[in-house]
């Protein structure tokens, strides 16, 4: 059994994220590889010596520009796949993920939009169920699709919803 | 369901400043009640408030001899008139303006004093309700009553009433809890057993932990184990190599020590006197507690989640712990006495957590379930406990047990898991094995399936699904079902 039949959904293929949602993820990567690379050298410069910091300042820059690179396939990993009675969300490469949640047991559907988001036009989908481990979100959603998807998800969650 | 904190009752008539009854039939029905708490809450609320003021006041007096007393006669007066007068003036009116309504449909709680809440409960959303009675409360013979509704806000609680009152309330709040239609009266009028250990002659008690046992249980956890064995490590240490700097390493050690001592108090303190009854409508009731008294009722088809488990120095005694996930309730939150507990039984032996599980789901026959190993592969990545890993199900409940230091068997019924998550790292791929976790609501209790072959791991997860559906739609584990319990859940 290969990874993607474990993590196949059963019957219909994965949708993927907007393509926005990349470069949104290639700034995020940057960005904190960046802060933290200027956090570590900078010190470097001043106590120790100024060969170690451009070294460590190499690495460091080494370590971003393939993170920034892994970001588009990282992107790619995510899917959703709506069945009948349940969500699929799918993600990761390295430590790979499949959640199922019934739409019977969401209690509410989030969608969410951060200032960076907003600047790419993407939007978040969080579902919430009873339990706090489910950490059921889509991230990097066309914002259409997004509503489309809470108002879809929200209609079956009250057709099909169960007691606790 | 809503998980809002609060209900700022936009349609309430909280809004004048006149109580009036609500919405419900205007002159109240016969089953209404409306009071408000007792006369002496103010006091058992406010004492600690009383208690302090008066202390360091006091103690930051110049008093060296009476003439002194004499001269600053105003100070003490005035300390004493802010320790006593201002806690009991607010804690009067605060306690003139708190009124519950109890009626066909729900719980009102009014505050009016200052700001304006009004909170509803109603009986189809409680989760659990529990009598507590602090120290001071019990000296008065008082209780509080904490409804619990799952929300993220905590319970709402009323404070406080008479003992025997918020039994009283408390039976009827769970009747109904269950779909019974019942009046307060009704409820008032059955018959009431020991008011002391909180037992009505219907009640069942199911186990009792003697003191004896629960002590040496606590003295032989982990916890003391790992403790002393640093302890000893570093004085060793020290005396072999004459090197007093090892020495300083039990300075390390103490931090540890004084946690595990008070967690070891603080078990004392609550699970102390423990008993666990079965209650005529169902509901399981757990009472315990040294000086603060908890009494919780958890209706049985409101436990989402179990969990047996067993530190290794309990397998010489052969010792188990039970416990269990409410929603509501959510992870322990430690030593506080009259905190929500999770615990289904503190320790006992096989044949007592039989009997505790039995009196929980009737129906449950865990031997009946085949339990499947995990693959021998497993053992790169858990060598040291792979061989104590089992996962299984059968139609209604999903298993899984392992680990070694502390032995754990989890059980959720199909019907109440959330979600589910199947999971692989790295190595894992590499070894073709797959981590299934189904999802319970938050509490002590996890359900993860560690390590299982791929195809075994995506049969199950898929599965799974399919039995939480069929499950959703089949009659509780608590059968026989009572004739009108479905109209809760």
């Amino acid at each position: 059994m290969t990874a993607s039949e474990l993590f196949a959904p059963p019957t219909e293929n994965w949708v993927p994220l907007s393509p926005r949602y990349v470069p949104l993820l290639r700034l995020g990567t940057a960005l904190s590889w960046g802060i933290l690379a200027t956090l570590v050298v900078v010190p470097l410069v001043f106590f120790v010596d100024r060969n170690v910091a451009l070294l460590v300042l190499g690495g460091f820059l080494v370590v971003l520009v393939w993170r920034v690179i892994r970001q588009g396939a990282i992107a790619r990993a995510w899917g959703y796949a709506e069945r009948e009675t349940d969500l699929y969300i799918k993600a990761g490469i390295i430590r790979r993920r499949l959640t199922v949640i019934p739409y019977g047991r969401m209690q509410a559907v989030e969608v969410t939009a951060g200032p960076l988001e907003r600047a790419f036009n993407v939007s978040t989908v969080k579902l919430v169920t009873a339990s706090a481990q489910s950490d059921a979100r889509i991230p990097g959603l066309d914002p259409r699709a997004a509503a489309e998807l809470r108002d879809r998800l929200t209609e079956r969650g009250e057709t099909q919803a169960a007691g606790l | 369901m809503s998980v809002h904190p609060r209900y700022p009752s936009p349609e309430g008539p909280s809004s004048t400043a006149q109580w009036q009854p609500g919405p419900g039939p205007q002159p109240p029905s016969s089953g209404t009640i409306s009071e408000r708490p007792h006369p002496l809450s103010p006091i058992v609320k406010g004492w600690i408030a009383i208690a302090a003021v008066f202390f360091f006041g006091l103690q930051e007096l110049p008093i060296r001899d009476l003439d002194t007393i004499g001269r600053i006669w105003w100070l003490l007066a005035a300390i004493v008139g802010l320790a006593f007068v201002v806690p009991l003036v607010l804690g009067y009116f605060s306690w003139r303006f708190t009124r519950f309504v109890i009626d066909d449909e729900q719980v009102r709680i009014e505050r009016n004093f200052i700001s304006h809440h009004s909170e509803r409960i109603a009986f189809t959303k409680i989760q659990s309700v529990d009598v507590v009675q602090p120290l001071v409360a019990r000296l008065f013979g008082l209780a509080a009553l904490r409804i619990d509704v799952g929300s993220q806000g905590g319970a709402k609680s009323i404070e406080f009433v008479t003992r025997d009152r918020a039994y009283q309330l408390r039976d009827y709040l769970i009747s109904r809890a269950h779909g019974a239609r019942i009046t307060v009266t009704e409820s008032a009028r059955r018959p009431v057993g020991d008011l002391m250990a909180d037992r009505s002659q219907v009640d069942r008690v199911i186990v009792t932990v003697p003191t004896g046992r629960l002590a040496a249980s606590i003295v032989a956890s982990n916890g003391t184990f790992i403790a002393l064995a640093l302890t000893t490590l570093a004085v060793t240490v020290s005396t072999l190599t004459g090197n007093l700097t090892a020495l300083f390493s039990t300075v390390l050690v103490l931090p540890w020590l004084i946690a595990v001592g008070s967690m070891l108090l603080g078990r004392i303190r609550n699970e102390y006197n423990f008993t666990l009854t079965t209650t005529a409508d169902g509901g399981l009731r757990t009472a315990s507690g040294l000086t603060s008294l908890l009494s919780q009722t958890v209706p049985r088809d409101r436990v989402q989640a179990v969990d047996v488990t067993q530190p290794l120095v309990w397998r010489l005694f052969g010792w188990y712990r039970v416990r269990l996930d409410v929603l509501g309730l959510g992870e322990p939150t430690g030593n506080d006495s009259g905190a929500p507990s999770n615990i289904l039984l503190p320790v006992g032996p096989k044949s007592e957590v039989d009997a505790v599980l039995a009196a929980l789901w009737p129906t449950l026959d865990l031997s009946a379930i085949a339990m499947h190993p995990i693959p021998k592969r497993a053992r790169w990545l858990r060598w040291f406990d792979a061989q104590t890993h089992y996962w299984g199900y059968d139609q209604r409940v999903l298993v899984t047990r392992g680990f070694l230091l502390n032995r754990r068997t989890s059980i959720v019924p199909h019907a109440r898991v959330q979600s589910v998550r199947l999971r692989q790292g790295p190595l894992q791929r590499r070894l073709r094995l797959a981590t299934v976790q189904a999802h319970t609501t938050p509490g002590p209790v996890d359900v993860v399936c560690r390590q299982l072959d791929e195809a075994d791991a995506r049969h199950l997860a898929m599965s799974e699904l399919d039995r939480m559906r069929a499950a959703r739609h089949r009659p509780a584990l608590h059968m026989p079902p009572l004739p009108d319990a479905s109209g809760t859940d």
